[in-house]
């Protein structure tokens, strides 16, 4: 077996490249402490509106600075809180959104933060974040979910 | 930094071999496949068209008869993505096999197969697409559900795949008993890897279309369990992309440098690098769940790092063809750190088209590592950064050459020269620069938050601060619809003006070659059983979390609009199910009888 000496300097450089994206990223995973969907659990979408907590949606105050927002998302808006009627928080709270779906699949993304997850009929999805500066946030829909997806959004107002 | 020079590599003196003929009845199938290939590409590459416009809200659906956006988004992700390359991947690696073996194919009914079958899914998942029925995507995330005929033209797309590896593998049998002891030619091996690679990793959606969607759409299921199935297309989704890639890493390995007047590097290093593909394609999907609700946060994790580990032959590739197109240029006389790069054959539609493709793929893979990063891939998921990124990657770096690749397998399949050279190299330039526009645009605007797969063009929510991003996206897709234009130009024209030309199939020889390799990189049964071994520990722990699956999911089939009436529709399904019944009995019974005589 014969190896150039150039091709083992590129094997190595690729190796060490590796190595340290590796390092990058399990650092920023283990000590930046971001947080990924994890599972919470399983649903039927057919008897979700009387499945508990989505059988009262709604935004709820838990304790000082922390709120919990429980939502359905279906084609196509996120009930109850359609464009019209935005969630409203003040400054530095933290909410937990609760979300699944009743019929297909969608998405949740809150612009300008680090919200983004999916919402899976069959499953629920439960995000939280920390509104440390005022604000109207746009939530969108970002999973195709029929001929309405485009219209499908909503608005957290911090202030 | 003249040092690099690559003195190993001289210019090949020797007359170049009388090619083997290969049978008309293996070459038309092939020839045929590819042609279906560049339709799927002309359909889907014009829709892009209207998609790109409508974000500068001109919205031409209409005119060309689509019933909205999602109808065009399906056809183009379905056409593009999967016929185009499927056909072209069938024909294009069933030819190098041949090629790489100087020998005909093992089955001259399997390769006829592979066509008709694939053929026949495309007409079926295309009627219901065409016709309203199928808006899904080309995920087609559940509980979407389309019509049965999208899912069943789906498997014998899938199941053309299959046809053609079989076949390589009878072809690889057969001439290890006519070459007992040899090396496995370079050609063939990779022709090889590549399918291997994908008949693992097309498990996945084997299992969802045949096991889930297809009973489910007929009414044999009530319901479905959709993060099981999307766990399942994202187990063929990852690795799907490296069976887009793998047959330009073909070209790019062992063609381009021939091309360029040079040489593969080293054998070893090639043969090693289609075995890590062949190894770490399948066990890392989980990097496109990674904002699912439904999957472990530490199985998501472990696909982190395997994503990783998949990097590593791509980055191989880039030092070793980087390696021998420099020694190409420098024994062209080119001198200095970059003088070796105006040296290279840009006079060469060709050439220029697959070079261009690197370059844009250098893009690609950059942002490849950030949607896969765990961390990062919170910002971009989902959003326009996702187009942004795979438009350099399968819609250029495999795209681009395929374009490159029809530039002398045109000519080649039908004895024509190719019409109008400089037509094509103006095309490839405006491919690049079109491309490169385009995802400047869609990345700029991933990152201030626009959503992908959306009718950004209607959305209420639209943000005045999208408007360059817009613009930038609607420039790149018009300029890569032209260039569109002038590549059938050139390959009609190619087509139908008879000039007379022997083209042969570029075959690099290595520096290093196969016999200063080792033996046990031919042993396919060895890799793929490792590979299996892979899989089965990235992805068993995955599965045990979802199983017993949540069938509770209701299809939802017309959330998309109601069907397109089609006069004598009835008439038409049912004379495409008879002609497909009767096809595939004659084909089969013809395949049974080859095997008694």
């Amino acid at each position: 077996m014969k190896i150039h000496p150039f091709e083992k300097l590129f094997v190595a450089i690729s190796a060490v490249l590796l190595g340290l994206g590796l390092i990058a990223i399990g650092a920023s995973v283990f000590a930046a402490g971001i947080h990924l969907p994890a599972p919470h659990g399983r649903v039927d979408p057919q008897t979700l509106t009387s499945t508990a907590p989505f059988d009262n949606p709604g935004l709820q105050q838990t304790g000082p600075n922390h709120y919990d927002a429980v939502m359905i998302a279906q084609v196509w808006q996120y009930t109850p809180f359609p464009p019209t009627t935005p969630i409203e928080v003040p400054v530095g709270s933290t909410v937990t959104f609760t979300l699944s779906s009743s019929d297909v699949v969608h998405g949740f993304m809150i612009q300008n933060t680090a919200v983004n997850a999916m919402v899976i009929p069959g499953e629920i999805t439960q995000v939280s974040h920390t509104f440390d500066r005022p604000g109207e946030y746009l939530i969108i829909c970002h999973e195709y979910c029929g001929l309405g997806h485009h219209q499908m959004f909503g608005k957290v107002i911090v202030a | 930094m003249s040092s690099i020079a690559m003195s190993p590599v001289r210019p090949i003196t020797k007359p170049a071999e009388e090619e083997a003929e290969f049978p008309a009845a293996q070459i038309w199938p092939i020839r045929w496949s590819f042609y279906f290939g560049l339709i799927a590409l002309a359909v889907g590459g014009l829709v892009g068209l209207l998609q790109a416009v409508e974000r500068i809200d001109i919205d031409l659906y209409g005119a060309f008869g689509l019933q909205n956006y999602y109808q065009g988004l399906t056809l183009h992700g379905v056409l593009l993505a999967l016929v185009f390359t499927f056909t072209f991947s069938n024909g294009f690696l069933s030819l190098t096999t041949m090629r790489g073996f100087e020998r005909p194919l093992a089955s001259t009914l399997l390769v006829q197969g592979m066509f008709v079958v694939g053929a026949l899914g495309v007409l079926m998942a295309g009627f219901a697409m065409l016709t309203n029925q199928a808006s899904v995507l080309y995920t087609f995330y559940t509980p979407l559900q389309a019509h049965t005929l999208f899912y069943l033209g789906a498997a014998l797309l899938v199941v053309s795949t299959w046809l053609v590896s079989l076949n390589q593998l009878l072809t690889l049998r057969a001439w290890r008993r006519e070459h007992p002891g040899e090396r496995i030619p370079l050609l063939a091996f990779a022709s090889i890897a590549t399918y291997l690679m994908w008949d693992l990793a097309s498990v996945g959606i084997a299992v969802e279309v045949l096991g889930f969607l297809t009973p489910w759409s007929l009414g044999l299921l009530d319901g479905v369990d959709p993060q099981l199935n999307r766990t399942l297309f994202w187990f063929t989704g990852h690795a799907i992309v490296y069976f887009w890639l793998l047959p330009a890493y073909v070209s790019w390995y062992l063609m381009v440098p021939k091309q360029v007047g040079g040489r593969i590097y080293s054998d070893a290093l090639t043969r090693f690098v289609f075995i890590l593909f062949l190894l770490y394609s399948v066990p890392t999907g989980l990097h496109h769940q990674y904002t699912d609700p439904g999957v472990p946060v530490w199985l998501k994790t472990v696909h982190l790092f395997t994503t990783m580990l998949i990097f590593f032959p791509s980055l191989v590739t880039a030092f070793s063809i980087m390696a021998a197109l420099e020694a190409a240029g420098r024994d062209k006389g080119g001198r200095g750190l970059l003088g070796w790069i105006p040296k290279l054959p840009w006079g060469n539609p060709s050439v220029t088209a697959q070079l261009l493709a690197m370059f844009v793929f250098l893009f690609g893979g950059i942002t490849g590592l950030i949607n896969a990063s765990y961390t990062v891939n919170q910002v971009v998921h989902n959003t326009a950064f996702i187009p942004g990124h795979f438009h350099m990657t399968v819609g250029t770096a495999v795209a681009l050459t395929i374009m490159g690749i029809a530039y002398w397998l045109v000519p080649y399949l039908t004895g024509h020269a190719l019409f109008a050279p400089r037509l094509a190299l103006l095309q490839s330039w405006l491919y690049a620069v079109g491309v490169l526009i385009f995802a400047r645009g869609q990345i700029a605007g991933g990152l201030a938050g626009q959503p992908r797969r959306t009718a950004i063009g209607q959305a209420p929510y639209e943000l005045p601060s999208w408007a360059l991003d817009n613009w930038l996206t609607a420039m790149g897709g018009v300029l890569m619809t032209i260039s569109g234009a002038l590549f059938f130009i050139v390959i009609i024209g190619t087509i139908v003006r008879n000039v007379p030309a022997r083209v042969e199939i570029p075959v690099a020889e290595a520096v290093i070659s196969s016999k200063e390799s080792w033996g046990i990189l031919d042993r396919f049964g060895i890799w793929t059983a490792l590979a299996i071994g892979l899989i089965v520990i990235a992805y068993a722990p995955v599965f045990r979390s979802l199983l017993p699956a949540n069938l509770s999911a209701p299809g939802w089939n017309t959330i998309w609009g109601p069907p397109v009436a089609v006069p004598h529709g009835q008439l038409i399904l049912t004379v495409l199910a008879v002609l497909a019944i009767v096809g595939i009995f004659v084909w089969f019974w013809r395949l049974l009888q080859s095997y008694v005589d």
